[in-house]
């Protein structure tokens, strides 16, 4: 048990101040913004009182971004300037749109970091912008929903999403301006929302099929911990698909070309969509396209039949996770249905007969992500001290290096709880080897070429040394966005390698750099007000953290003179935020608190380890 | 920061084979209510950072002691059990069984009921993993006087060698479940 915390006298605590966060769920088709208000998450309404923001932006010439309904509206208008569906690109290199082609029809250009940019009228535009159009779009929302500045949000990515996404989700929220506390997994904030709700305790399946992306979790709930046994699913399966399939039958039906004209296209997709969202209330729906020059029927049977091939991809996606969490689904209490795609019936009959119970379908779809991230976002800023609420989520996908002869070695295996880290020690070739290359891959083929590569790093300034005599420890560190760091550390001689990091698919942190600055290009004021304001918020942070530190643990675990060293540099500190304009002279002053508080900070965490194993469990050893 | 608490110590157990799994889930759950990163989003890097690389020795702690055959491997190589160094099993009727397993195994695809068979076999590994579980507590749990811990660490090994065999056919046993029935 948390034991309760106590100021000194004469040192109350300033009276707590609510914080301001959003949860974001960032979808495929649609997005939302929620947040908690007098302890309950609900979805912040735009001034028409709609919830879901289209996440389509269009660009223009000469003017900004429109992003939302009436850039939806534009679509099939100004196909090539309207982007829709932006989230199947995150994370994707230029080689892969040849696959996404079919369903996009924009002019893509290859750009920096092997990432496809979308040529529109504003110019060549990458995926991670558009994701940043629509996220500032949201934290508008949210600010206005909230009545001020954000202090953080949780944004939800699908549950499959490889390494390579969620870096393009976190650069997007960068770009965008906003500070994120957490990435978090569609289905565990949907299994949050449920769970809180309704009290669960036992093992549940969270379905969610969404517009482009399909999850399934199995989590085990029990006192307020969301453990994720495994998960699984398909990054490019959605209500897209079945939306396409629609499109490809009515091709047939017509005698047409497969390819045709993307404003046509658009319009397909669009009738396509209506008569899927008909078949859930009706038997038959009728569909006329004048554009197409087409008109005819289309039944719920032979939408089922389009469909399947669809589900069939799921079910085998459930049966792996339920196998690999191992349980049968007789052990599922309940299923979760989310996502706007379980609306349509077929689908909840499919999951109704496989778990042979009836799927809970009470919750909107369409919310209760939005509404799960609130949560999370409300507790991870602060504003539930004493909650003893706590998710445990894992990688949905192995992480591994490239070995001889194009083989995989798995170095960390998918459904591993984060954060995870697992080292590898490796050696040289040849004589006096002094760099060393290495392939990160995700997934779970054994063959490089069938698996996603993550990136590749060169270790150099190794000691030149006989073949096989030095000793490379090579450390995978997954945090808890499920986000993979790796170092190298030369253990013989103690060398830290030097680690190069090149994204496969993806901008580096430099390019990133110059995204935020170019946005900022035409007026250097705002640029410097904004890293200001940027760094000021950081300093603040280690500010809090350090007074936290020192009122709780000061005097414990530092001796005079450490204690007054860190006083003296927290003053020094404070001093340059209230008088530097200069954003680089406050970022120097902070990295120097940082660093003189390290120490003070793994001696904190040791007690606290000591703490918890000395505090109970008494009778455990009494006993024996 | 090195971390080299003993898992054991790390969930306040006392070094057994014998554990209430149970139990180590809620002492599991207790330390990462404690140190998640996510009761660190306003703390200092340093602190975020170590939290980071805490809770994963915790999870790695968990997932080894949670599983059978990983927690008599993590016993033994605290006893100084080098498991890179190969090693032979002697038991040759072991070996024979092993043997009759694998062509079982292999026999799967043609049988008539394919289903039942991969059942039947699955079934059969796991009995046999649960038997070896069972012998190795009655030897890791015994209170050894310093000249049977030699001896029973030999014997220990053996076990344990016999368990990784099994283990690895019932892990190509689910691969062929999969692929056979096609999920």
């Amino acid at each position: 048990m948390a034991l309760l915390q106590i100021a000194e006298p004469g040192k109350s605590q300033a009276p707590h101040q609510r914080k301001l966060a959003v949860g974001i769920d960032l979808g495929t088709t649609n997005s939302l913004v929620a947040t908690v208000r007098s302890g309950t998450p609900e979805v912040i309404q735009g001034t028409a009182g709609d919830a879901l923001i289209p996440s389509v932006v269009q660009y223009r010439e000469n003017a900004g971004p429109i992003v939302g309904a009436e850039a939806k509206a534009a679509v099939t208008d100004k196909p090539l300037d309207t982007i829709v569906s932006v989230k199947r690109l995150m994370g994707k290199g230029y080689s892969d749109v040849d696959e996404l082609a079919h369903h996009m029809p924009y002019l893509f250009v290859e750009g920096k970091g092997n990432v496809p940019y979308v040529q529109t009228a504003a110019g060549a535009i990458s995926p991670v912008q558009v994701s940043a159009d629509i996220l500032r779009s949201l934290s508008d929302r949210g600010c206005d929903g909230v009545g001020g500045d954000l202090d953080g949000v949780v944004i939800t990515v699908p549950a499959y999403f490889d390494d390579a996404q969620r870096q393009a989700t976190k650069d997007a929220a960068r770009l965008a301006g906003l500070h994120v506390l957490r990435l978090l997994n569609e289905p565990t904030a949907a299994a949050v929302a449920y769970g809180l709700e309704h009290g669960e305790e036992g093992v549940i399946a969270v379905y969610d099929l969404g517009g482009g992306t399909f999850d399934v979790s199995i989590l085990q709930l029990s006192k307020g911990v969301f453990q994720v046994l495994s998960t699984g699913g398909d990054s490019a399966l959605g209500g897209d698909h079945f939306d396409l399939a629609v499109v490809d039958w009515i091709k047939s039906q017509a005698n047409a070309v497969a390819t045709v004209d993307p404003a046509v296209q658009r319009i397909l997709m669009v009738h396509a969509c209506a008569a899927k969202e008909g078949l859930t209330e009706n038997d038959v729906v009728d569909l006329d396209i004048p554009e197409f020059g087409w008109t005819g029927q289309l039944s719920r049977t032979q939408f089922e039949s389009l469909i399947a091939p669809l589900l069939d991809k799921t079910i085998r996606a459930v049966r792996r996770a339920l196998r690999d969490a191992q349980i049968t689904s007789d052990d599922v209490k309940d299923v979760v249905m989310v996502g706007g795609s379980t609306r349509v019936p077929h689908v909840r009959e499919r999951v109704r007969s496989l778990f042979n119970q009836e799927p809970l379908v009470h919750l909107d779809p369409d919310t209760v992500v939005a509404l799960g991230a609130a949560t999370q976002a409300d507790i991870l800023v602060g504003n539930k001290p004493d909650g003893e609420m706590l998710l445990l989520d894992v990688i949905p996908l192995s992480l591994g290096l490239e070995t001889m002869g194009g083989l995989v070695e798995t170095i960390i295996s998918r459904n591993t709880t984060i954060p995870a880290a697992k080292a590898q020690d490796f050696t040289t070739y040849k004589d006096g080897q002094t760099a060393m290359a290495i392939h990160v891959l995700q997934g779970e083929r054994d063959l490089v070429t069938d698996c996603r590569s993550l990136g590749r790093f060169e270790l150099r300034d190794i000691p030149p040394m006989a073949a096989g005599a030095a000793h490379i420890r090579v450390t995978f560190q997954v945090d808890a966005d499920g986000l993979l760091s790796v170092t190298a550390k030369e253990k013989s001689s103690g060398v830290e390698a030097h680690v190069e990091v090149k994204p496969s698919y993806g901008l580096g942190d430099e390019q990133i750099v110059d995204m935020i600055q170019d946005s900022y290009a035409h007026a250097e004021d705002d640029k410097t007000a904004r890293m200001l304001r940027e760094q000021q918020v950081d300093t603040d942070r280690l500010l809090g953290a350090v007074q936290v530190a020192l009122d709780a643990d000061g005097e414990r675990l530092l001796c005079q003179q450490e204690l007054q060293q860190i006083q003296e540099a927290v003053a020094l500190l404070q001093k340059i935020r209230g008088e530097s304009l200069e954003p680089s002279i406050l970022r120097q002053a902070t990295e120097q608190l940082a660093k003189s508080t390290d120490n003070f900070a793994s001696r904190r965490m040791d007690d606290g380890i000591k703490q918890a194993l000395s505090g109970h469990r008494v009778e455990e050893f009494g006993g024996e | 920061m090195e971390i080299n608490q003993k898992y054991f110590e790390l969930f306040g157990l006392k070094e057994s084979y014998d554990l209430d799994v149970h139990e180590l889930r809620g002492f599991y759950q207790e330390l990462q209510l404690k140190f998640h990163p996510d009761r660190y989003v306003d703390a200092s890097d340093a602190e975020q950072r170590l939290s980071v690389q805490y809770t994963s020795y915790i999870n790695d702690a968990y997932e080894t002691l949670r599983n059978p055959l990983p927690r008599a491997m993590y016993m033994l190589q605290l006893m100084g059990v080098d498991f890179e160094h190969e090693t032979t099993i002697r038991d040759s009727d072991f070996l024979i069984q092993q043997m009759h397993l694998r062509e079982q195994l292999e026999g799967v695809r043609q049988h008539a009921r394919p289903d039942d068979a991969l059942q039947q076999f699955l079934e059969h590994v796991r009995r046999e993993l649960r038997q070896l579980e069972t012998d190795f507590g009655d030897i890791a749990n015994v209170e050894e006087t310093e000249e049977e811990v030699e001896l029973d660490l030999v014997e220990a090994e053996q076990v344990v060698r016999k368990m990784q065999f099994l283990s690895k056919l019932e892990k190509e046993a689910v691969k062929l479940e999969s692929e056979l029935f096609d999920y």
